[in-house]
């Protein structure tokens, strides 16, 4: 009998010093958000997918959300990004509608402890810890070099975008820059779309109408291109002018496969969320090297990602292909 | 008439303080944060603008109109407050300038209105067009900020811990209600929305009722506006895109007769924006996907007008049996 109270008190020691283990291996749950505009669009979705994955590789205990607006609305987003701090997070990731709208609410997150990390379109005049994008002057100046492929040194282009977007405004300079260095002859026309296809469409087919001068467009932003081939469509041009993109998603896919986009810039929206992702963590959880920015960890303040032409002759090669399609689903 | 009203407005606030303490017992179970001081604070600055222009937006409903020009004013009164102030001009004078030209919005409103015998819905949205457009010509789309310091800091003061947003919007609203239900030029209103010809025959002055609830509503866009600027130290042409549909949301499910003018009522109103403010808070908090926010709200709105016509079909019955058993 003594033998079988010893042995299960030995049992019992031993599971409780499994349970206290675990126990004290177990790490507190963390909450990071994403906060976007235009939520739901596949690029985001993409930035959300790589998010996902660096929480996966951080651990369990990391628990990531995409909110944001539907909306091209500054405003909208500023208040979600409110509505998030209320519930207290770890650190959130924000691609900002402007540059400046955000800029109360961020600085507010960082005088309250909370890492910011801005990927994809930035607030620098904010106190966000980190950007992590893209150089839109190289962007816009790959945009350049392909249209003078297309197009030669002559003619007109018209350049899509959202006055007061920085990441856009930056990508339009950089191609500006990039024709008038090689093809000083071109002359540029300016084009407001309010970032949205149906209103591309119309500045588009307006502008085709009126100068038969121009020979391609530029979207600086996802949207522009499926509206501009939209307009050639319509007009019976799709033959005569280039339309070069930015960013990809399934329309954009199709058309470049119809080749009634010549091509779009692309940067790699996973690996803007993954690394915004890794940047946030490390910036909630400060380690012995100091940091430029106590009390969060020591981060980078820039980090960017490279970009490049995807054309129909990449999309040719199945295996190429397969990285761009089935983009991610987020609820 | 005001009595049926007031029964029937009893039974919609009931309906709608039991969906709002549903939601809020619900919400403080799902979420630790939900019930802070924090949220409760957030909860009520996001949805301040909205808020401020329902109060305008009742006032029109009851009148039989409706003023979607708002998610232009709004905008619009913001830049040209943003430029004035860009150029050196005091903030106090650049905020009544602002106010002086949305009133004149108004005013333009309902003289097309009356003028040309169009639908309040043309017209307002005619105003609304023209105004976004204005918008982007003015800025050229681009942001406007970079405000003097000064200014600045006044704005982020937060007298007794709230916000200027809040603190207008208390005093709005109490006076609101008082003028509501005591001042004649509001009880005309109702009066006028009932019934135009009844109005007129008993010498009631419309065009004035109908001018004063447009110009009201418009002075709240364009205040709405301008407190916008005060908190995002900011202004854009994309401010307050759609702001209109939910203003009209939240004084339908307060309670407003969309189908019917002459019914509803600032308190509901009230209750109205605080559900919608709560709604949209909890589906940030709980993690539910934001996508079904607009399916919910397009619901909960579906539900107050069948709610608001039920209420009307009922009396209207019972008003027949009593007439056949007299």
């Amino acid at each position: 009998m003594k033998r079988i109270l010893g042995g299960l008190l030995v049992i019992v020691l031993l599971l409780s010093l499994i349970t206290i283990t675990v126990v004290a291996e177990e790490r507190e749950t963390e909450n990071y958000s994403m906060v976007v505009f235009t939520k739901g669009a596949e690029y985001f979705n993409w930035c959300y997918a790589g998010m996902q994955d660096a929480a996966k590789t951080l651990g369990n205990h990391v628990n990531v959300e995409l909110q944001g607006p539907s909306d091209w609305d500054a405003s909208q987003e500023a208040r979600t990004v409110e509505q998030v701090l209320a519930k207290r997070p770890n650190g959130i990731i924000i691609s900002c509608a402007d540059e400046s709208t955000l800029i109360p609410v961020i600085n507010r997150a960082i005088a309250g402890g909370v890492p910011i990390i801005c990927f994809d379109s930035d607030s620098p005049d904010s106190d966000r810890l980190a950007y992590v994008g893209t150089d839109n002057h190289s962007f816009g100046a790959v945009a350049g070099k392909a249209i003078i492929d297309e197009i030669g040194t002559e003619g007109e282009v018209a350049i899509l975008l959202v006055p007061g977007a920085v990441s856009m405004e930056e990508r339009s300079q950089g191609c500006v820059d990039y024709l008038k260095e090689h093809a000083p002859n071109i002359k540029i026309n300016y084009l407001n779309d309010e970032g949205d296809v149906s209103k591309a469409e119309q500045v588009t087919s307006a502008l085709l109408q009126a100068n038969p001068n121009v020979k391609a467009v530029f979207s600086t932003h996802g949207y522009g291109a499926p509206g501009a081939a939209a307009a050639t469509r319509n007009l019976g041009k799709t033959q005569d002018i280039c339309i070069i993109g930015s960013d990809y998603d399934s329309a954009t896919l199709e058309l470049l496969k119809n080749k009634e986009v010549t091509g779009t810039v692309i940067d790699d929206p996973y690996l803007l969320g993954y690394q915004a992702m890794m940047l946030v963590y490390a910036s909630a959880h400060p380690t012995d090297v100091l940091s430029a920015r106590p009390p969060f960890g020591h981060v980078p303040e820039l980090i960017y990602g490279n970009c490049s032409l995807l054309t129909a002759e990449i999309l040719a090669d199945e295996h190429a292909a397969a990285r761009y399609e089935k983009p991610p689903i987020i609820d | 008439m005001l009595r049926k009203i007031k029964n029937k407005m009893n039974l919609h606030y009931l309906v709608l303080i039991f969906c709002i303490t549903c939601i809020f017992v619900i919400m403080s179970i799902q979420s630790p944060f939900f019930l802070t001081w924090n949220n409760i604070d957030v909860l009520v600055n996001n949805f301040i603008m909205e808020a401020i222009m329902a109060l305008g937006m009742t006032m029109v409903i009851i009148s039989g109109g409706i003023d979607i020009s708002i998610s232009g004013i709004l905008p619009f009164i913001a830049i040209i407050f943003a430029k004035l102030m860009l150029i050196g001009v005091n903030p106090w004078l650049a905020s009544l300038i602002g106010l002086v030209v949305s009133g004149t919005i108004g005013l333009f409103n309902n003289s097309l209105r009356h003028v040309l015998r169009l639908h309040p819905m043309i017209v307002t949205m005619a105003t609304q067009l023209t105004l976004k457009g204005l918008n982007l010509a003015i800025t050229g789309g681009s942001v406007l900020s970079k405000f003097s310091r000064s200014f600045t800091s006044f704005t982020a003061q937060r007298p007794l811990g709230l916000s200027i947003p809040i603190w207008i919007y208390i005093l709005l609203a109490v006076l609101f209600v008082a003028l509501s239900k005591h001042n004649r030029r509001f009880i005309h209103v109702f009066f006028v929305g009932g019934s135009n010809e009844a109005s007129m025959l008993s010498g009631m002055k419309i065009n004035s009722i109908f001018r004063m609830v447009y110009v009201i509503s418009a002075i709240l866009a364009g205040l709405a506006g301008i407190l916008s600027v005060t908190v995002y130290n900011s202004a854009s042409y994309s401010f307050g895109q759609g702001v209109e549909m939910k203003v009209i949301t939240a004084v339908a499910i307060g309670g407003t007769s969309l189908t019917h003018g002459g019914e509803g009522s600032i308190t509901g109103t009230l209750l109205g924006t605080l559900f919608m403010a709560i709604v949209y808070n909890a589906f940030v908090m709980s993690g539910i996907s934001t996508y079904y926010q607009d399916v919910f709200t397009g619901g909960m709105l579906i539900v107050a007008v069948l709610l608001s016509e039920g209420a009307r079909a009922i009396n209207k019955r019972t008003n027949q049996a009593k007439s056949l058993i007299k």
